[in-house]
């Protein structure tokens, strides 16, 4: 771009300025000078001019002047054109000026226009360009202060002579020494001699490299105390020469603290890994150990670091887990838990040994598992306790299980053949065998086996004792075991040599006091029996042989407890037997034999006898069987067994009479019998008697013979007792019994329990209860409670009341009984029963019960005809009546009186026939006409409830001969009965007919029916039943015809419907005339 | 006008003579010898009074007297029962039925117009 240079400016104004001058002043001075010459020439002309020095004067004053004016008017020009471009010269400059000043002045922020685009307008760009860069790094320069100045770190600035030139106000703040204490001062000033020569020999190192320096070092801060911190120096490098340093001096008290505790820390850790006793690794998920404790390294090596953890404790370059165990590091890595697993890992010495490894995770802050913690426990003498612990277990168990098949079992053979199998299974054997030793046979023979051929058993079923393995164990009682059968030496000779066996084991069975068996087990491998499983079998052939001791034991105990049992069973059964025969038996006689023979035959005795004590001092011989003795009393001062037996109360046995000199024998030795036994018969303190048992042979009696016999005697002599009481008893109680049994009033006693003791004849008679039915079962069982509610009058006497009720017997006939009662005293007054006697008083109660029902009827029925005839009578004498009506009430009071007196005849007739005085008058009934005759009877009501009354009779009249009267009234009632129990316009049929033995009346009606309830009590006099509030009548009718039918010999039945109706067939048989 | 009392027995002469006593004493009588339908005479005839036997064929008079005092219109009517039961459980169980009145078989038929007068006079 072209650019007005400011050479072109004044070229252009010379240009101008020349123009404007030289052109007008040379215009001005050619005219001049042309009118100069003319002038001239015409004074040199005429000659005015002669002279040359005139005409020069005059030249040169004419130039002159006029060279005046135009210097005139060039100074003019000049001064006009130096105004104008002075001032286009003159603003830039002063602008550049100002501006000039202004930065001077400190304002940076000055912009100076551009006026022109010569040179001085580029100065100005430059300048403005130079403004703006003078204010950037100015403001750079400010921020870099403030950053200084805000620094949290202390700085200062040494020269190179380690003087200090600045510092920033942290370090005021940081070690109180103000900037112009330390401006000016040495570095060294701020350390104590120690850390100055740290600070000396770390510049004096670091200075000549010229390189950053970072150390630690305390500084001294204006109050004396010791700041740590660390300094970060660097050289200040300028134009490649080392030209002071500066140090940022970070305040480390903080840091300081927090690397003391840090390392506190870290060496507690340390010190409580190092003393735990189970090593502890940290390890990465390179499976490398990154720290071990003193215990992982007093284990592992000292310098397990580094190395990893599978090459020190598997002695392995793979991790566990590829070699098929359960790696917690894995675990750990994976899945982040915590781990836990007992290893089989190597020590140092390469020796094995079981490890507890517990692995967890080490997370970083983030919660990843960065390194894994694995504490290891020697657990090695744990596993082997564990191990012999469950060896021993499995042992016990072994041992447990046989114990019990032992207790479970009585039987030897299934002893032997479960133990086998669970030896075989414990042991893990193959096969084995049993053999027992036959003690006749002294050989083993085979109880069981398992494994083994048939035929290898067959010949080895019987094996010579001492002889083959086996056998030789049956004698040493000693285990003998060989790894290899077929390659030991020290059996020469064996069955079970050439077979496959070769693990071989052969252990007693061993009772209390010598070996009972042998227990074989084997194996087709190599087995070696350990010390442990020897001993293991040896206990086993002992418990079984225990075992099996206890069962021949037991099959012995069960043989004698067999016939032990039947023996009892015998002596219980002859003492049932004996029982009941003395319970059941009344003659004496014959308990006393029935005793004496079982004693006898019990001993198996030869001679038996049985005196009894007749008084104080006599014995006389009541029994005897086998021998007749001369004498039959014995006085019990003389000598001999039986007055020895009775009078010590004892028994005596003298098992040979020829040794014995207490007593004379001469009578029984003269027999031939040798031993005696006489037995005492006691009752209390009373000896009854003595049985004396006598035997050919010499012999003694064992206890239970004498214990038996002795029961025996014992129930003898109860019995014995009984029967002399009973036999008092029976003839005091003879004559009270003969006196009861004629009363006739029951008698009963009971006891204070309320059970009957007696009850005489009587009693039976009205209770209807055999004596021997009724003694023994309690009264409330007899008799019901009374009906009023009164307690019983049993339970009053046995209260010491006198005391009277009524039952009513409802097992019987509903009888009514009346009971009075009254206690039973003792001797002492108390009181031990109660005695009652009782009256059947039914028929007095029914009799007075008829006697009510009468009366309430007949008051009841007597009151209608009784209105008529009180009413219509006080009217009459009141004159309420008029004379024509006073006959219609006399009527009526007639009609009603007749009423009453039909109803009195009924009344009498029945309790006439009832009492049987009434008697039949019998003539030849013609149903036809008494029919005829009752109809007239019944006109006015059958047409006054327009009943329709049939009657049809067989035509084939036979005779009968019945009570003409009470024939009527019969059927006059059944109809009237029909009537009376029917709605208007029913149906009534009456029929005779004649059959071969019967005639039979029968009145059927279309009426209301008999409800269900009362046909039970029809005929019970004054019952009216359901329909009775409906209807008038006496309620005697039916009974009445019941006993008109009861004297004609005949039956009546009723059968009837509700509102269907009601048929009523009388049956009379004939009679002949004569019959009465 | 007259009050009206209705008598209902089954034995005739017990309603001539009840009829001719309570005609004398000025009261209007009706008679019924019939139960059945007994009811309905009373709800038309509607009576000051009722005399009711207690047996009679068809209805007895206890249950008469059960349905006109169980009937709201009829049940301010008074009733007697004039029966030949006596018993005291009979008359209890009339009084339970709501019997105004039990007077028993035979009775004074000058003492029985008294009480019934003396009943219309009360009401």
């Amino acid at each position: 771009m072209f650019k007005t240079k400011l050479i072109y400016k004044f070229l252009i104004t010379f240009l101008i300025f020349s123009i404007a001058l030289i052109l007008p002043l040379s215009f001005s001075l050619r005219k001049d000078m042309k009118g100069m010459f003319t002038n001239l020439e015409v004074l040199i002309e005429k000659g005015k001019l002669n002279d040359a020095r005139a005409i020069e004067d005059k030249f040169f004053k004419e130039i002159f002047t006029h060279l005046m004016s135009i210097s005139f008017y060039a100074f003019f020009l000049a001064f006009i054109l130096s105004i104008f471009f002075s001032r286009r010269f003159l603003k830039p400059v002063k602008a550049l000026y100002n501006g000039a000043e202004a930065v001077k002045g400190g304002n940076l922020d000055t912009e100076i226009p551009v006026f022109s685009a010569d040179e001085l307008g580029e100065v100005t760009m430059i300048f403005n360009e130079m403004l703006t860069n003078l204010r950037a790094k100015t403001e750079e320069l400010q921020n870099k202060d403030t950053y200084v100045k805000t620094m949290m770190d202390a700085l200062w600035v040494v020269d190179t002579n380690d003087i200090v030139i600045d510092i920033n106000p942290a370090f005021t703040k940081i070690f109180g020494y103000e900037r112009s204490q330390v401006v000016g001062s040495s570095i060294y000033d701020f350390f104590d001699t120690e850390n100055a020569m740290v600070m000396k020999k770390e510049l004096d190192l670091k200075r000549h490299r010229g390189e950053h320096s970072t150390y630690e070092i305390n500084i001294t801060a204006q109050d004396g105390s010791q700041i740590p911190v660390l300094i970060t120096g660097a050289p200040i490098v300028r134009d490649g020469e080392v030209v002071g340093k500066i140090g940022i001096i970070k305040d480390f008290r903080e840091q300081a603290k927090l690397v003391k505790e840090l390392k506190e820390s870290r060496d507690y850790l340390e010190t409580i890994m190092n003393s735990i006793e189970d090593s502890i690794l940290i390890i990465n998920n390179d499976y490398r150990i990154l720290k071990a404790n003193v215990a992982a390294r007093t284990r592992y090596g000292n310098n397990i670091t580094e190395k990893k953890c599978h090459e020190i404790t598997h002695n392995s370059s793979r991790p566990c887990w590829m070699e098929g165990e359960d790696c917690p590091i894995q675990g750990v890595f994976t899945n982040g838990g915590t781990w836990r697993t007992i290893h089989e890992h190597y020590d140092e010495g390469g020796n094995k040994c079981y490890v507890e490894v517990i692995a967890s995770p080490i997370r970083n802050s983030e919660g990843k598992v960065v390194e894994a913690l694995e504490i290891m426990r020697d657990v090695t003498e744990r596993v082997r306790h564990m191990d012999e612990i469950s060896r021993r277990n499995r042992e016990l168990i072994l041992l447990n299980s046989i114990a019990s098949i032992i207790n479970q079992s009585i039987k030897a053979e299934e002893i032997f053949s479960s133990v086998l199998d669970r030896l075989m299974e414990a042991l893990d054997m193959d096969g084995g065998c049993v053999f027992l030793i036959d003690d006749k046979s002294r050989t083993l023979r085979c109880s069981c086996h398992r494994g083994v051929s048939e035929q290898c058993t067959s010949t080895a079923i019987r094996i010579k004792l001492g002889d083959d393995i086996p056998g030789r164990v049956a004698v040493t009682g000693e285990v003998m075991t060989s790894s290899n059968l077929s390659s030991d030496n020290r059996i020469s000779k064996s069955l079970f040599k050439d077979t496959k066996i070769k693990g071989y084991c052969c252990v007693p069975v061993k009772g209390k006091e010598r070996v009972l068996g042998v227990y074989c087990l084997f194996k087709f491998k190599e087995h070696f029996f350990t010390i442990e499983e020897e001993r293991l079998l040896e206990a086993v052939g002992e418990m079984t042989g225990l075992a099996l001791e206890n069962t021949r034991l037991y099959d012995e105990m069960k043989e004698m407890f067999e016939i032990q049992k039947s023996r009892r069973l015998q002596e219980q059964r002859d003492l049932l037997e004996l029982s009941s025969k003395l319970t059941s038996a009344r003659d004496m006689d014959e308990v006393i034999h029935c005793t004496s023979s079982l004693i006898k035959e019990f001993l198996a005795a030869d001679a038996i006898l049985f005196w009894e004590k007749r008084d104080s001092n006599t014995l006389a011989l009541r029994y005897s069987d086998g021998m007749q003795p001369q004498t039959d009393t014995l006085k019990m001062d003389e000598p001999s067994t039986e007055t020895y037996a009775a009078a010590k109360g004892t028994y005596i046995n003298i098992h040979d009479i020829n040794t014995d000199a207490r007593f004379l024998f001469e009578e029984l030795k003269s027999m031939g019998l040798r031993s005696i036994l006489s037995m005492p018969v006691i009752v209390g303190e009373n000896v009854l008697g003595v049985f004396t048992a006598m035997a050919r042979t010499s012999r003694g009696y064992r206890d239970d013979e004498i214990h038996f016999l002795r029961i025996i005697s014992s129930i003898f002599g109860v019995a014995l007792e009984r029967s002399q009481l009973y036999e008092k008893r029976r003839i005091d109680r003879g004559l009270a019994e003969a006196i009861l049994n004629t009363m006739s009033e029951g008698v009963c006693t009971v006891d204070t329990k309320g059970v009957i003791v007696s009850a005489n004849r009587s009693a039976e008679r009205i209770l209807g209860i055999q004596a021997n039915n009724l003694v023994g079962r309690n009264y409330s069982e007899i008799f019901n409670a009374p009906a009023e509610g009164d307690a019983c009058p049993i339970v009053k006497s046995l209260k010491g009341e006198k005391a009277s009720a009524e039952f009513i017997q409802q097992k019987g006939k509903g009888e009514v009984i009346h009971v009075s009662s009254l206690p039973l005293m003792d001797s002492a007054n108390r009181i031990c029963g109660a005695v009652q006697v009782f009256r059947d008083v039914t028929s007095e109660r029914e009799i007075d019960r008829m006697k009510t029902d009468i009366i309430r009827s007949v008051s009841h029925e007597f009151r209608t005809p009784l209105s008529a005839i009180v009413g219509l009578t006080e009217m009459l004498i009141d004159g309420d009546i008029e004379s024509e009506r006073a006959r219609k009430y006399l009527l009526t009071i007639y009609e009603e009186g007749m009423r009453l007196s039909e109803m009195v005849s009924e009344l009498l007739s029945i309790s006439k026939i009832e009492s049987g005085k009434e008697t039949i008058k019998l003539s030849n009934i013609d149903f036809s006409e008494l029919i005829e005759s009752v109809k007239s009877v019944l006109d006015a009501p059958v047409t006054k409830k327009n009943i329709s009354l049939f009657t049809e009779i067989d035509t084939e009249r036979q005779e009968f001969y019945g009570d003409r009267e009470k024939l009527r009234q019969l059927l006059l009632n059944l109809l009237d009965n029909a009537i009376k129990y029917s709605d208007p316009g029913c149906y009534i049929n009456l029929r005779v007919r004649y059959s071969d033995k019967y005639v039979i009346l029968e009145v059927s009606d279309t009426g209301w029916g008999i409800p269900e309830n009362d046909m039970a009590n029809l005929s019970k006099r004054f019952y009216r039943g359901t329909h009775g509030e409906r209807t008038k009548g006496t309620g005697l009718g039916l009974a009445l015809c019941k006993d008109i039918v009861r004297i004609h010999h005949g039956r009546i039945d009723i059968k009837s419907r509700l509102t269907k109706g009601t048929t009523v067939i009388v049956t009379l048989p004939y009679r002949r005339l004569n019959d009465a | 006008m007259m009050p009206k009392v209705m008598v209902i027995d089954d034995e005739p002469f017990i309603l001539m003579m009840i009829e001719d006593k309570l005609r004398r004493g000025g009261l209007e009588v009706v008679t019924l010898r019939e139960s059945k339908g007994a009811v309905d005479v009373i709800r038309r005839e509607m009576p000051d009074l009722i005399i009711l036997d207690w047996m009679m064929p068809e209805i007895s008079g206890i249950n008469i007297c059960k349905t006109i005092k169980t009937d709201p219109d009829l049940a301010n009517i008074p009733v007697f029962m004039l029966t030949a039961k006596g018993q005291e459980d009979d008359e209890k169980l009339g009084i339970k039925c709501g019997v105004d009145r039990y007077i028993t078989k035979p009775f004074s038929p000058r003492i029985l117009l008294e009480l019934v007068l003396e009943q219309l006079g009360n009401k």
